[in-house]
This record gives C-alpha cells, structure tokens and sequence, in this order.
C-alpha cells in the first residue's frame, strides 16, 4: 500500500494531519509528471491540469475503486496543489514583467494552460484564501472547478453533495468571490 | 459558519430565484427591518451582476492538445524497462513502437516490447489490459503469438510485453514468394481458425491487419502468427472523453482500410467477434487482389467524416470487377505476384470468392459469417470444388436495405422514384431467376458443371447490375427525395450511361445488361427518346458481341422496340420485335417464358396497329406459355396477365377482363402480403374495369380501398395520394356525381398546393383536372380563368415548348369552343399546335388531334375549306401513326368525309364514309359481346353513308348498306335509337326506289321507335326524328302522285301537321 493510500485512509477517519502530509505528496507528484511530460513534449507545450490530477491519483493511488471519500481528500489535496503551481507560475511572469528582466523558461517553468488573466487568478486565489476561512467546503468546490477544472457534476461527487446543492453553493461563493475581489479593488464597493 | 451567514445564504438564494418588483418585495420582507442583511444580500446579488465573466471558466483548460498524442515515446536501445532491457527497434505502427528486448526475469529469453505512444491514459490502459489478462492467458493456439505482459514505462507509457515473432506481414510474405492463389487461401484459413480460437475464448482482436499477422517459417512450411491480442481492446475500449475518442481516431489513422463500419461509428462501443469477420473480409481481399476494398490512402484524402461515411455506406467492388478494373501494368504485377495470368486470375475470383469476401464486408454484421471457422470453411469448400454457401444475398434483402437506405427518397419521390425501383426490381428478379437456376444446376452438379459456370457468371452478372444501380440510386440527392427535381435523377441515369462506357470497357456483358436496365428506366421514365438512343447503341454493342442468335440480343430488340412504340414509330418498331420474336423461338422453344415476353411486345405493337383482336390474343398465347410451364407464381405472370387484361379491356370484353384481374391481382397480394404500390396499381386497374363495366359501386368501393392503401403507405398527407384522389373523382365523374368529383379534385389541387406551392407542374396539372371538371359542369367561365392560372405556372416552370403547355393550350381552346369565342379559340389551337410542333418535328398523335381540333374550329366558323385541309392532314397523319385499320383512323376519315359532304363533294364522301365504316366494322369484330360504345360509333358510320348515298339518290346500294346494319343491329342492339334510324334510312331507300309499299312499314316503325326512345337521342341527334317525320310526308307525298285520290294526300297532310309543331313530347 503506497503512502498515499494510507494517508487517505487516516484522513478519513478524520485525522486533522493526514490533509497537511497528503499536500506535499500530491504536489510534489504533479509536479513531477508535469516536468517528465514537459521534457517529452515540444516546447511551449501547455499541460492539461484535470488530465494531470487524474493521472497522479492513478499512479499514487492506483485502484480505480477506492472510495469516494478517500479521492475527495486526493482531490482537495490536488486542487490546492495546483492552485499553487498556478500562482507560483503567475508571480513568476509577474515579477519578470515588472522587473523588465528576461523570460527564462526552466523545468520549474511550467506552462500550465490558464486562460485567465494572471492578475485575476491572484485576486481570485487571494479571495479565496479569505472565503477559505470562512466556509471551507464551498472554498473546495470553488478550487475544484476553477484550479483543476472539474465540472459541477464531477466536483459534487468528489466532495459528496448533490449536484443540486454543488450549484447553490457555486452561486453564493461565485457572488462571495465576486464582492470580495471588487473590495479589493476599490471599484465599485458595495453600498 | 454562523447562524447569521447561514441566514445570509438562505435569503441570498431565495432571491436569486426571483426578479425585479417580486425580489424587492421579498427581501422587505425576509430581512424585515435587518439593514446590514438587507446591505449584504444586495451586494453580493449586485457583485454578481457585474461580475461578466468571473469565476465563469475555470483558470485551467481541459482540451486535448491536439498535437500531444502524435508524439513518437523516446526509447532507446540499452533502456531497461522493468525487466526488460530494450535490443532493437524492430517496428513502427500507429500507436506505438516495437522493439525486441530480453526478459531477465524469471526466464530468460527475447521477447518483442510494444512501447505505446503518448495521449494513452495510461493506468486505464492498464488496468483494462489487466482486466482481459485470464482470457488472454487460455488462448493456446499455434497461430497466434501470446501476450506476456504488460506495464508502464517511468515516463508513464504503457507498454506491451508479447512472443517474439520473427516474421514479415502476410500480404509481403504472399507477394515476395509469389504464392498462388490456392497457397494463398491455406495460409487465410490457418488465420480463420486462430481468430477462431480466440472468439472461442471471448476474446476479440479489433484491430486485424496485414502488420497484425506476421508469417514465419518452419522448416520450409509457412506459419502465420496473430499478434496484438488484447491490446487493441486496452486501448480503444475507453469511456468516450473527447480524449479517448481522439485516441481511437489516431489508432484510425494507422488502419482505416480494415476498419469495419461499426467500428467507424466511433460512438458505438458495441464490438463483437463479426467485426474482426469484416477485417478478415479486408485481408481476404487483399491477398486475392492486392488491394483493400477502400483505399487507405483514398480514406484519408477525402478527409475523416467522409470517410466514416464511406466506410459506413458504400459498397465495395467486387474483388473480381477490382482486379479487372486495374490498370493493365497494376493487373499483371498482381497476376504475377499470384504465380498466374491475369484473365486465370480474374476467372479464379469471380464467382465464389467474390460472394465469399462481399459476404464479409456486409454493412450489416447479421449477414456477414457467424463464425471465422464458417468463413474458414466455405473457403475449404470452394477449394474443394464444393458449392459454398455465400451466395449474393437474397434480391428480397438487397431490395430492403435499399429501401431503408433510401427510405426518403423512395416514398417521396413518387413515380420517379417507383420508375427507378421497377427497373432496379426487374433487375434483381432477373438477377434471382439465374440464381435459382445456379441452385439448379448446382444440385445436378457434376456432369452439369459447364452449366453451373455460365449460371454463375449470369448471376455475378447481375448482381453487379444491381450493385451499380444500387451505388447510383445512393446519389439521390435530398432535392429529388422531396420530388421537386427530377433534373438531378436524370443527370444521375446520363452519368452512369457515361460509367458504363469508362468503366466496363472490358466487362461488354455487363455493360450490355447493365445499359438494359437504364434503357428500362428511361422507359419507366417516360424519356423515350433517350431510351430509344440508348437501346440503339446496346443492340449493336450486343450484335457485335454475340454475333448472332443469344438472349441479350432479343432482350436489346425488344427494349429498341417498346422505345419505339412508345414514340408511335410503329412500322419501325416492326421488323425488331418480330425478329425478337423469332430469335426467341429459335433460341429456347415456344415453351419458354422469354417467348412469352417477346410475344407480350409484339402484342403491343399489334394494339398499337389497331388490331385488338391480334393484340389479344397474342397475350392470350403468352399467359397460356406460362401456364403451361407452371410458371404462374411470379410478378412477371402477374404482368402477363395484366397485359391481357388490357387487350379485353380495349377489345371491350370487360367480363373477361375482370375475371383476370381479379386472378392477377389475387396473384399479387399472395406474393408481395400487406400494403404494395403493386398491388395497388392492380386495384387501381381493377377499379377501372368495374367501371367500365358500368359497376359505378364497386369501381368506387376498390378505388376508394386504393386511397385507404395508399394512406396507409404514404401518411394521411402524402402528395402522391392527389392521384388516387383524381382516380376516385374520375370514377365519380363518369358516374355523373359531378359535385363530389368536383370535391375530390380541389381535395387533390389542394393536397398539392400545401406540398409544393403554386409553382409547380402537379398543381398546374391538378388545377387542368378541375378546369375539365368544371367545364363538364358547365361552369365554363370559372374553368378558363382557372386553366389560364395552370397555363401560366407551366410555362413559368416548364417553359413555353413543353407538351405539357400545348395539352392545356388545346384544352384552353375547347373550353373557349364551348363558349362560342371561335376566334380565339382558333388563335389558341394554332399556338398549342406550333408549341406541338417544335416538340416532335413529325408525324405525332397530338400533332393530328390538334390538327383535328382545328378543322372543327374552322368548320364551325364556315371555314369550310379550310376545315377540309385541316381534317384531310390530320387524317393523313393518323393512318401513319396508327395504321389505316386503326378506329382512330376511321374517326379522321369520318371528319373528313363531313366536310366533304357539307361541301357537296359527295362522291368522295361517300368513299371516305365507306372507308371508315369498312374500318369500325373489322374494330368491332365478332361475338357477343360488343361494346356500346363501339355499335353506336358503327351507328354513326352506318348512318353517315347512307345519308350520303341518299343525297347522291344511290337508292339501291343504301338499301344493301342498310340492310346489312339492320341485320347486325337486329342482334345486337334491337331497341336503340339508331336501330329504328335505320329503319327509317330503309324506308327512305325504298322510298327513292318508289316502293311504296315496302317504305311505309319501315318508316313507320323508324319514326315510333325513335318517337319512343326520343329522350335517348342526343340533342345534336334530333333532327334524324324530324328527318323520319319528313320522310312520312315525302312517302304520302310521293304515293299520292303515283296513285292519287287513295287517301295518300290526307295522310301527308296530318305527317306535315307533326313537321310544323314538332315533337312535342307526348
């Protein structure tokens, strides 16, 4: 039994380090696979997250019938991971835009299809962060979706709900999100 | 989360739901006086608003990079994968590359390692793998090359472990050493029974192919070896993503020639053991013809949907009409390559092998071979000289899948599309005839076997005749499925006449049948010109192939000449059918179907001359030969018998007529159970016999059972039902229930319009049927604004030279006739008749009716010359056309003797009179039973020139004529009005010849007969009453004078009493 296994099965029995040590695992691996897949391919080459997260739990997970339980931690873990992947590559073009310097493209450089704006996805993480603390299971759905793109339909099994119930939360934590990022701004502020 | 963000997200979601006044109402209500709440919720609602495209996509794509899949593994040799370090690249295919490694553990040996390339979901591929593993472990056969393992590699490909064959592809194994075909067979049948194998072990291969099937050899003996089990399945049998659909098109890419049509569906992942049938199919091809039955190259040009579609839908040649379709330097290499010539080459595949391999390549998988082990076995059979049991599939299925493939197409199209299904039909019925008849000779095999090869060649024949009208009929395009264009359907019928000519260079027997059935079309068509050319160049390609006496070339004759009858080219026609007739009787015997058949055209020809009597029976003759040979059970008696009945309907013998339509339809329901146009047809014909016969009852009850059909098969709405409407009308019209008919023709123009429009020639032709009606009704000045509309749409749509434009001009005129405007309607007829002209440059049957026509619209405007040269051309044309003994001939004559005499020629007339009469005596033939309508036209004949004769005062000569017809009429219509006429005409006769005495009788008797029969007598008619009346007077008259003082002038004087005040009616 692989360690990931065992951590998933630790978690669901609902020890509070299990999601801390289950992070790194995931993270490090999709990163791994991100790197050989890159080192294959042409360059420029973008990768495809949700292909990405399903392929590291085949290979740290393996069997396709673990429990729906035991992928809903993997995948909270994945999410996360990738929604630090993404900003850690975000920051970087940000800090090689401003500082005017030279686009220097290494393994660690991954290009991770994103179609949206990097500032955004900042603002959206940083959001988020905050939404986090305050209701985390609709903070999972949101990273489930908007990180490792999974669909309503696919973020609600993973995370136990009813698709129905996955959409009145996407709803709340989308107008959540929404106020909280023009806030920030200093847009237009709510009245 | 709080109580208070709990309470938040409620009122948050209830709003969401609700919109402007009834959201503001409710969250007054719901926070209730709570600002901060009330301040929260309408933020968030408001944020949401402006939040355009926010959160709406996640920040990460989920395509397939398309490119990411095409990408060769890097591998090298050295590498270790798992246990195995990698030699040699030895392959590379279309998912992946091979190459010979060496196992360490637990054994050492090589084995050959398929490493997969990337876009495969690799634990999945795995897992699926692993999944079939148990069953891939029971297959022991020496055919096929086990599969050891499988795995991933650490840059997560996975990778297939398998026995290392040392071999080459079979279809280069079979080429390099020249094997021939028999070889070739053995080695395909050793596969057969490997896929066998597996099947039998629920394994199915998916992906059979020549790279799939290596040969090696042992000691001297060639062993085939199927690899790839398995894998094919790990990798295709995937959940359809977009990915994985995008996986199997790049397996697609590498083996689209061998892809069976379920297969190319991609969307059905319902595989079984008859798909790899169909690639055996493919493979089988291939060794006997050196190419796959679709080009793999060809597939990938036309781009992927068309070829799906190609692979899907469209029927392959025939391994045999591949190989002689080749170019010649292609044809020989292969021959060579098979250790043969080509002309062995090809005689080796037509036939059985042919049937074999299009038996595999069904569309259908239900029709293609249960098992490998049957195709293995018909193989063996064939080898053995056996009869083997793939035969063209039956006509019946063939005809089916037709009709579903061209569901559409076939119930819209309407006649063009029933055109095209008889000449498909009489096709595959002739095709189904040779095959029984290869089942007949085949069951006599042995010392029959030179029967058994011309009947298999007969029958490859015209099956290729069917699959080429099939692979046309595929061409019908939407516009002509909803029956607006039929331009399309005849380019389509050019098109293969050009096809014919390229392709079949070499084939002249098929060309020549496959030209007969297109001739058949056009005759169904309508197109008889093109038919006519057509058929021309077929009998001298079929003289100049066959030389002299053979069955295609009286099929060619008789083909020429139904072309030429239907173009009233009738003494042309002549010499072709009757030497048909006579090549068939030299050929097979007056005890043969096709002597029948030739009998049948001539029989037209003879009704056609005018000689019904001939006509029928001569189709009489033919029905006997079918009888006698007890062929009685078939579509072609049923049209025997229909051609009969057509004879006895125009001879009038309807009671006959309608015993045998009753058998011949009988005969149709039994063959063709449930509702058939073809049997509807004979309902229909039957219907008209019945009214003919004057049962009104039971002429509407089967025409009205033809609607019901009709509905049945064609929906309640279906255009096609306006001509089953305008049947019924027909019947009713004749019946005298105008208003009803009236009805039923507006139901029909109606049922048009709503299909197709104003602009269309069915409704210009539906808006013809109702001007007749109305006209009939004396609505006259409702009919010509009407058939003006009709007139203007055809020439819109059709043109100003259509036949269609001359028909409504001509009736155009008649109407404005009836009206008393002559002038006009003159004016009229002379444009229908240059727009007739411009149609047919010759002698044409509506070019003398206009001519006709003329002649009354000049005689009644006093244009009495111009009346004669009128009905004297037309009169010509006629007997061209029809045959000086032809009742429409006599017709002419009649016309012209009319004017003849109005103007005084009267020696002329009474020639003409006498010729015409001469005619319809011999029309009228003998027997009992005369038709109506044929004694009063005699009637009128008889009439005529007695009139003329006793103008001429030729008293002796009218009292033989007379006489004569009183004799006929005594018998055969005793009470009618035109009887006691001649009893008058005598009287008048006698009278000339100052036989008082025997006058007066016969004159009275003629003027109380027609005084009691008065209201029979037609209006144009009633002055023959007063003309017996007169005759009475003259006779007293006359007698007084002879003899006076004996009452005679008294007598006169009460006669001429009745002249002055009329026939009052009594």
């Amino acid at each position: 039994m692989s360690d990931v296994t065992l951590i998933l099965e630790r978690a669901e029995q609902g020890d509070p380090a299990a999601a801390d040590q289950l992070l790194p695992l995931v993270y490090a691996e999709l990163r791994r696979l991100a790197a050989h897949k890159m080192a294959n391919e042409a360059a420029g080459h973008t990768l495809q997250p949700t292909a990405l997260v399903h392929e590291a739990w085949l290979r740290l997970v393996g069997k396709e019938d673990q429990k729906w339980d035991g992928r809903a931690h993997f995948f909270a873990a994945a999410a996360e991971a990738m929604r630090r992947i993404l900003i850690e590559r975000a920051r970087r073009k940000q800090a090689v835009r401003h500082g005017g310097g030279q686009s220097r493209m290494d393994v660690d450089d991954l290009e991770i299809a994103a179609p949206v704006p990097d500032d955004e996805l900042l603002a959206i993480s940083e959001a988020l962060d905050k939404f986090a603390a305050r209701d985390r299971q609709k903070a999972e759905l949101v990273k489930l979706r908007y990180f490792v793109g999974l669909t309503l339909e696919e973020a609600a099994t993973v995370l136990g709900v009813s698709v129905p119930t996955a959409s009145r939360w996407w709803s709340y934590s989308r107008a959540w999100l929404c106020r909280e990022i023009e806030r920030q701004a200093g847009g237009s502020t709510s009245r | 989360m709080s109580d208070a963000e709990q309470r938040e997200e409620a009122v948050f979601e209830a709003a969401l739901q609700l919109h402007g006044a009834q959201r503001g109402a409710y969250l007054d209500q719901a926070c209730a006086g709570d600002v901060v709440l009330r301040e929260r919720i309408e933020g968030l609602l408001g944020a949401l608003e402006r939040a355009g495209g926010l959160l709406d996509e996640p920040a990460v794509t989920r395509e397939q990079a398309s490119h990411a899949v095409l990408i060769p593994p890097t591998a090298q040799p050295g590498d270790h994968i798992g246990s195995y370090k990698l030699l040699q690249q030895i392959g590379e295919g279309g998912c992946g590359v091979v190459y010979m490694a060496e196992q360490t553990q637990p054994v050492r040996r090589r084995v050959a390692l398929k490493i997969l390339k990337l876009g495969m979901d690799t634990k999945q591929v795995i897992a699926r793998f692993e999944a079939e593993r148990q069953a891939l472990a029971l297959m022991d056969h020496p055919n096929i090359a086990k599969v050891l393992d499988a795995g991933s590699t650490d840059t997560g490909r996975p990778y297939f472990v398998m026995e290392l064959v040392r071999g080459v592809k079979i279809t280069e194994f079979c080429d390099e050493n020249r094997l021939p075909m028999r070889q070739r067979l053995e080695l395909f049948i050793q596969v057969c029974q490997a896929i066998q194998h597996a099947h039998q072990k629920g394994i199915i291969h998916r992906d059979l192919k020549p790279s799939n099937i290596l040969v090696t050899v042992n000691d001297g003996v060639p062993l085939p070896k199927v690899i790839d089990f398995g894998i094919a399945k790990a990798t295709t049998g995937q959940s359809l993503t977009d990915k994985t659909v995008f996986t199997a098109f790049e397996q697609f890419i590498g083996t689209p020639a061998y892809m069976s049509p379920e297969q190319a569906m991609m969307t059905s992942l319902d595989i079984d053991t008859r798909t790899d049938i169909y690639s055996l199919g493919v493979l089988l091809y291939e060794l006997l013809t050196g190419k796959t039955p679709f080009e793999a190259r060809e597939l990938l040009q036309v781009g992927f949907d068309e070829m799906r579609r190609t692979i899907r839908e469209k029927e392959p040649a025939r391994p045999s009409t591949r190989l002689s379709t080749m170019v010649e330097g292609e044809l020989t290499t292969a021959a060579k390559r098979r250790h043969t010539e080509a002309p062995k080459l090809i005689n080796f595949v037509r036939g059985d092998l042919d049937w074999i391999v299009m038996k595999c390549l069904e569309k259908d998988r239900s029709q293609r071979y249960e098992t490998a082990n049957g195709l293995a076995m018909d193989l063996q059979r064939h080898l053995n000289s056996e009869p083997v049991v793939a035969c063209p599939p039956s006509a019946a299925y063939r005809f089916r899948k037709l009709l579903r493939r061209n569901k559409l197409a076939f119930i819209a199209v309407g006649a063009v599309a029933v055109a095209l299904v008889v000449g498909l039909a009489v096709a595959l019925w002739q095709y189904t005839d040779k095959r029984r008849a290869y089942d007949r000779a085949v069951a006599a095999e042995g010392e029959q076997s030179r029967l058994r090869r011309q009947a298999d060649r007969e029958a490859s024949k015209s099956r290729h005749v069917a699959t080429f009208l099939e692979e046309m009929l595929k061409g019908v395009g939407p516009s002509v499925a909803l029956g607006r264009d039929t331009k399309i359907l005849r380019e389509l019928l050019d098109q293969t006449d050009g096809r014919i000519a390229r392709e079949l260079m070499d084939e002249a027997d098929v060309a020549i049948e496959l030209r007969d059935v297109l001739v058949q079309v056009y005759l169904e068509l309508g197109d008889y010109q093109r038919a006519e050319a057509l058929a021309r160049t077929n009998l001298a390609q079929c003289r100049a192939y066959y030389g002299g006496d053979h069955s295609a070339v009286a099929d060619a004759l008789e083909r020429l000449s139904q072309a030429l009858l239907q173009l009233s080219r009738l003494s042309e026609s002549e010499p072709l059918v009757l030497e048909a007739v006579s090549m068939r009787r030299r050929l097979a015997g007056t005890n043969h179907a096709n002597y029948a058949s030739a009998l049948g055209v001539l029989a037209s020809l003879r009704r056609q001359q005018g000689s019904v009597a001939e006509a029928e029976s001569l189709h009489r003759e033919a029905v006997i030969c079918f009888r006698n040979l007890r062929q009685t059970n078939s579509t072609t008696f049923a049209q025997a018998l229909g051609n009969l009945v057509t004879a006895l309907y125009e001879g009038g013998k309807f009671a006959e007529a309608e015993t045998n339509q009753v058998e011949a339809l009988t005969l149709l329901r039994n063959l063709l159970p449930g509702e058939h146009p073809a049997v509807g047809q004979a309902m229909g014909s039957l219907a008209g016999i019945y009214e003919a016969r004057g049962n009104f009852v039971e002429a509407e009850r089967v025409q009205r059972e033809v609607l019901t059909m009709n509905r049945k098969l064609l929906g309640e709405n279906h255009p096609d039902l306006a001509k089953d409407l305008n049947n019924l009308a027909g019947i009713l019209e004749s019946h005298g229930r105008l208003v009803e008919a009236e009805g039923l023709y507006r139901q029909a123009l109606a049922l048009r319009q709503q299909h197709f429009g104003t602009e269309h020639q069915l409704v210009a032709s539906s808006m013809g049927n109702l001007a007749n009606l109305l006209r009939m009704e004396g609505k006259l000045s409702e009919a010509e604004p009407l058939l003006r509309d009709a007139l203007a749409i055809q020439k819109r749509i059709l043109g100003p030279d259509h036949p269609a434009v001359s028909e409504s001009l001509n009736n155009l005129s008649l109407i404005l006739y009836f009206q008393q405007k002559l002038a006009e309607a003159e004016a009229m007829m002379r444009e229908a008749l240059t727009v007739q002209r411009k149609i047919n440059e010759g002698d044409h049957p509506a070019v003398a009716a206009m001519l006709r026509n003329l002649g009354r619209l000049a005689l009644d405007q006093g244009k009495v010359a111009d009346a004669e040269t009128e009905f004297r051309a037309a009169a010509a044309m006629r007997g061209r056309l029809v045959g000086t003994n032809h009742p429409g001939y006599a017709a002419a004559l009649n016309d012209l003797a009319y004017v003849l005499r109005v103007q005084g020629k009267l020696s002329e007339a009474e020639l003409q009179f006498g010729n015409s009469l001469n005619i319809k005596k011999q029309a009228l033939g003998t027997g009992p039973n005369y038709q109506p309508a044929r004694l009063d036209d005699l009637a009128v004949g008889y009439t005529q020139l007695a009139l003329t004769m006793l103008t001429r005062s030729n008293y002796t000569d009218c009292e033989v004529l007379v006489r004569e017809w009183l004799e006929l009429a005594g018998r055969a219509m005793p009470d009618s009005w035109h009887t006691f006429n001649a009893h008058s005409l005598l009287g008048e006769s006698l009278l000339g010849q100052r036989k008082f005495a025997d006058a007066e009788p016969a004159l009275q008797t003629g003027y109380e007969g027609m005084s009691r029969k008065q209201k029979e007598i037609p209006a144009a008619s009633r002055p023959h009453l007063e003309a017996a009346i007169r005759r009475l007077v003259n006779l007293y008259v006359a007698w007084d004078k002879a003899a006076p003082d004996s009452g005679k002038a008294e007598k006169a004087t009460e006669w001429r009493q009745r002249l002055t005040r009329p026939e009052s009616t009594p």
